[in-house]
Formats: structure tokens, C-alpha cells, sequence
């Protein structure tokens, strides 16, 4: 199975993303050390809203940085679900290149799950030193602030990319790039559908009064503010499972297709 | 002197070298553990992952290779066959029952330190759980330790001297690894007779006794991620009764140390099995 999971890295073209990322990290890293929140006064990077609070915009411009690292390692898990299979697929069908093998299919789909699966803790762990790094040197404020949420955000990330390879290998491994994709696609516009026909024929008179409403969230969020992050935190128990049920489906109709 | 021994101590220069310098400048920069904020703490604990990057140089230094499994590799394969999964299994959950223990040591000891909980029912059940899910999550850290220590450190240590010896000495080089943050009051503060030797011999014995565990499930499981797991969950703080442990009120270091008896009771228990199956009773022969 290592060495389908090489396949997969280079597949991937792993050593060069990993560069680019690494560097593209770093690089934000040393960029933080070097401007540090508390240098912003003298850059004149200092603003004040209409509130009159003063806000770090040094601080701020990094924290974007980070959040557009957060989105950019999801879309990666995305992009790799549908890569590793297209890889495979080039050898005429799946089907095909698996019985060429000498593995069976089950290490075959299981290298997959496991490859998302270390792929995931990388990306989270570089994710979380680039927070730690950014925090420390970040001034107490709005930019901290963010940082702290992004920090708590980063389980809530993990469980959506577990999410999100649960659903998207089965169709890639089973269906093949192309026939995975229309699916995806397929899946996408049908919830699309979906909410366009709850807007437009349930009742949404709460959003008229969606001033209220926002007020009776943000107090109920208030009051259960740390169970509700606790509960977030659990995120990623339950998506394990759903990630080992995906696994269990796959293994299961990839053996009706062997057969 | 002796190839192994030769690399060890490249190993140990490049380790101690890279986390002391990060620790030094933590210290001469003015902080304190205790004084300083959340953000600033989790920035020097990056220094946990100097082991790990000391492990990589080395084997590129000496040559050795970056086998992934197997005899001198690094030890970073996953196999749960043969019911090997319990090992890592056991690693989540031990550190949740000797620290759960532990702490109740303390209130046996020191009821005056414990209160009201100040959070809801909810919290007070789920808490183990979330420190789990925390710690193993959130395990780079740990790991970048326990690739260094368990997965270059301890191999060539047991080489060198069996496995008691090695175990002991091991536990020493780690604890001694901590002494700079010790001495600034990395977990014992720095409010106790004898700051800060007493601390770092403590840290020493503590650092023993876990890494005897530690030892334990990479021996059985031939990967350092049961025990980087483990280390994590540790790390993590998942006792329970630590949410009725009031801020205000000094826990003496005695009690302190006689927290560590459960911890102490499955050292015990994981050298016994370790030593038993290292000289197995000699075969009847007729």
C-alpha cells in the first residue's frame, strides 16, 4: 500500500506543492517576525472605523493572508479527491488498471482513504504552526481576535475536509474523474434547486424580520457559547465515522464491479 | 568510539542546540512560563518540534536512510494488524484514566483546592473526549518529539545499553532537554523549595516514568505514533477534575509529586512486560 501512496504523491505532483506551500508559508512566517503588530504605528498602518476604535491594519493584512491558506488547503483536499483518481483513469479504465495490480481492490481503495487521511493532518498541522506563529507576534485586538477564531475554527476545517473526501472519493474511485465530476456537479445543482424551492415556497417571514431573529441567535450563541464550541470540537469524531462508513460503501461496490 | 554512539550524540547536539536557542531566547527576551501570554506559550512549545527536525539531519548526516517501516527506519508505518490497534487505543485513553487518578490524588491531599465546577454538566461529561479528539488532532507537536526521542533516540540508546539502562538515561536527557523552560516555571511554577533543581530533577523523573510508557507502546506497535498520540492526550490536560481545580490556590510540591503514583503503577507494569519478554524463562528440556 506504500507504494500506491507514493504513486498517488507524485500523481498529486506532491514534492512541488509541498515546496510552495512550505515556502509560501515560511515566507509569511519570516514576513510576521520581521513586521511584528507592534511596528504598525510606526508604518502608519494604524486606522480608526467609525466607532473611533483604532484598528492594527499590519495585523489585519496577515490574518487575511492566513484565512485565504485556510481556503486554499480545502480546495487542495478537493482538488487531490478528484486528481487521484484521474491519474488511474488514464490507464484506459480504473477497472482495468486495478486488476493489473498486485494488490487487491481493497488495499487499492483503502490507499486512497489512507492518503486523504495524512494528507488531511498535514495540511492542519501547517495550518496550526502558521496560526501559532502569526498569533504570537499579532497585538491584542481585532486582528487577535481573529487569529484566536481561526485558531478554534481549525477542528470545524478538519472535519469539513473529512467531510468532503467521504463524499467525493466514492464517486471518483467508482465513477472515474469524468463521470465523478458531472455527479459532483449534478449533486451541487440539485441543493441549489433545493434552496431556490424552500425560498420560494416555504415560509420565510422570519427573514422579514431577520433583526429579531439575528438578536434571538446571537443571545441563544451567547448563552451556550461553550457548549456549542465544546460540541464543535466533537466535529471530527463523527466524521470519522461517516469517512469509515464512505470507506466501507466503496470497498463494498468495488467489489460488485470487480465481480 | 562507537558508530552508534557517534550518532547519538550528533543527534542529542542538534536537538539540545536548536530547542535551547529558541528556549534562551524565550528567557533573555523576559519572559516567564507563568508571565506570559497564551500566544507567546504556544510559539516556544514549537521548540517540541526540534527532535524531530534533529532526527531528519541526522540521517542525513550519517547516512542512514529514510526508511519509512521496518528494522532502523524511522518508525512512522501504521500496522493494526494483530490486534495492535488496542496499543494505540490504550495510548488515547491511558492518559485520561492516570490523570484523572492523579488529580484525585490531589484532592485526597488537598481538598481545599477544588470548588464548584464553572462550567455546565454538558462540559464536565464531554471534557475528556474533547481533550482527546484535542490532543490526537493536534498532535504535531507531540509528534515532532516523539519522532526524535522514541524514533532515533531510544533505538540507539537500547543498542547501546539494554533496555533499563536506557530507558532511565533516556528519561534523564529528555527532562534535562526541559531544564531552561524548568527554570522559568514550566509545570511546577516557580514557587517551591529548591527552584529550580528540585523542579528539573522532578521534570527528570517524570520524563522517566512517561517515557517508559511511551517506550513501551513504539516497542510493541513498531510506530512512534501510538506513543506521539499518547504524549499528545497528555499534554492536553484531559483530566476531568481539573475543571473544579480553583486558580487561586498553591498545590505543594509534594503533592504535586504524589500525583504521579498512578502514572508511576502502569510504569511499573509496562517494564515488567518489557523486561519479561526481553528474558523469557528458560525452556524445560528433557
Amino acid at each position: 500500500m506504500g507504494g500506491l501512496m507514493y504513486k498517488d504523491f507524485v500523481a498529486i505532483k506532491g514534492k512541488r506543492i509541498c515546496i510552495i506551500l512550505l515556502s509560501a508559508i515560511a515566507l509569511l512566517c519570516i514576513l510576521r517576525v520581521i513586521f511584528p503588530g507592534s511596528m504598525a504605528e510606526r508604518l502608519d498602518f494604524i486606522v480608526k472605523n467609525d466607532a473611533g476604535t483604532e484598528i492594527n491594519m499590519l495585523d489585519i493584512m496577515f490574518v487575511t493572508a492566513y484565512i485565504c491558506i485556510v481556503v486554499i488547503m480545502v480546495c487542495f483536499v478537493d482538488v487531490w479527491c478528484a486528481r487521484l483518481s484521474e491519474a488511474d483513469a488514464s490507464c484506459v479504465r480504473i477497472k482495468n488498471y486495478i486488476s493489473s495490480l498486485p494488490v487487491s481492490a481493497n488495499s487499492y481503495v483503502a490507499s486512497k482513504y489512507v492518503f486523504i487521511t495524512i494528507a488531511t493532518y498535514v495540511l492542519i498541522s501547517l495550518l496550526s504552526i502558521t496560526g501559532i506563529v502569526l498569533a504570537a507576534f499579532t497585538e491584542p485586538g481585532q486582528g487577535l481576535d481573529l487569529i484566536r477564531m481561526c485558531e478554534v475554527l481549525v477542528l470545524p476545517v478538519t472535519s469539513l475536509l473529512i467531510l468532503v473526501a467521504s463524499l467525493e472519493l466514492p464517486l471518483y474511485i467508482l465513477l472515474g474523474r469524468e463521470k465523478g465530476n458531472l455527479v459532483k456537479v449534478a449533486i451541487v445543482l440539485l441543493l441549489v434547486f433545493v434552496l431556490i424551492g424552500f425560498m420560494l415556497f416555504a415560509d420565510v417571514s422570519w427573514l422579514s424580520e431577520k433583526e429579531t431573529f439575528l438578536v434571538r441567535f446571537i443571545n441563544w450563541y451567547m448563552k451556550y457559547q461553550t457548549e456549542i464550541t465544546l460540541a464543535s470540537y466533537l466535529s471530527p469524531v463523527a466524521d470519522q465515522l461517516i469517512f469509515y462508513l464512505s470507506y466501507r460503501i466503496t470497498v463494498f461496490f468495488k467489489a460488485r464491479q470487480e465481480a | 568510539m562507537n558508530i552508534t554512539k557517534k550518532r547519538l550524540l550528533i543527534y542529542l547536539g542538534l536537538s539540545f542546540g536548536m530547542a535551547w536557542l529558541i528556549f534562551f531566547i524565550f528567557i533573555f527576551t523576559g519572559h516567564t512560563w507563568t508571565g506570559s501570554t497564551p500566544e507567546m506559550l504556544s510559539l516556544v512549545s514549537l521548540g517540541m518540534l526540534t527532535p524531530a527536525i534533529a532526527h531528519v539531519i541526522t540521517r542525513k548526516i550519517t547516512n542512514e536512510g529514510f526508511r519509512l517501516t521496518g528494522e532502523k527506519s524511522m518508525m512512522l508505518g501504521i500496522d493494526l494488524k494483530g490486534k495492535k490497534w488496542i496499543f494505540f487505543l490504550l495510548a488515547m485513553l491511558l492518559p485520561v484514566v492516570y490523570s484523572t487518578l492523579g488529580d484525585g490524588v490531589i484532592w485526597l491531599f488537598c481538598p481545599e483546592a477544588f470548588g464548584e465546577a464553572e462550567v455546565s454538566s454538558f462540559v464536565v461529561i464531554i471534557y475528556p473526549l474533547i481533550s482527546v479528539v484535542n490532543g490526537v488532532v493536534l498532535s504535531f507537536a507531540a509528534f515532532g518529539e516523539e519522532f526524535g526521542w522514541r524514533g532515533y533516540m531510544m533505538p540507539k540508546l537500547i543498542e547501546l545499553m539494554g533496555m533499563p539502562k536506557a530507558i532511565i538515561i533516556g528519561g534523564i536527557i529528555w527532562g534535562l532537554w526541559h531544564a531552561p523552560l524548568t527554570c522559568v516555571g514550566h509545570n511546577f511554577g516557580m514557587d517551591y523549595p529548591g527552584f529550580p533543581y528540585v523542579g528539573i530533577i522532578l521534570m527528570c523523573i517524570m520524563c522517566t516514568a512517561l517515557g517508559t510508557v511511551l517506550t513501551y507502546v513504539t516497542i510493541k506497535t513498531n510506530s512512534i505514533w501510538p506513543a506521539a498520540f499518547m504524549h499528545a492526550v497528555n499534554n492536553s490536560m484531559p483530566s476531568v477534575l481539573l475543571l473544579f481545580m480553583k486558580q487561586d490556590v498553591g498545590i505543594p510540591l509534594w503533592i504535586h509529586a504524589l500525583s504521579y503514583i498512578p502514572l508511576i503503577l502502569i510504569v511499573v507494569l509496562c517494564l515488567f512486560l518489557m523486561l519479561k519478554k526481553k528474558n523469557p524463562a528458560p525452556e524445560h528440556t528433557h
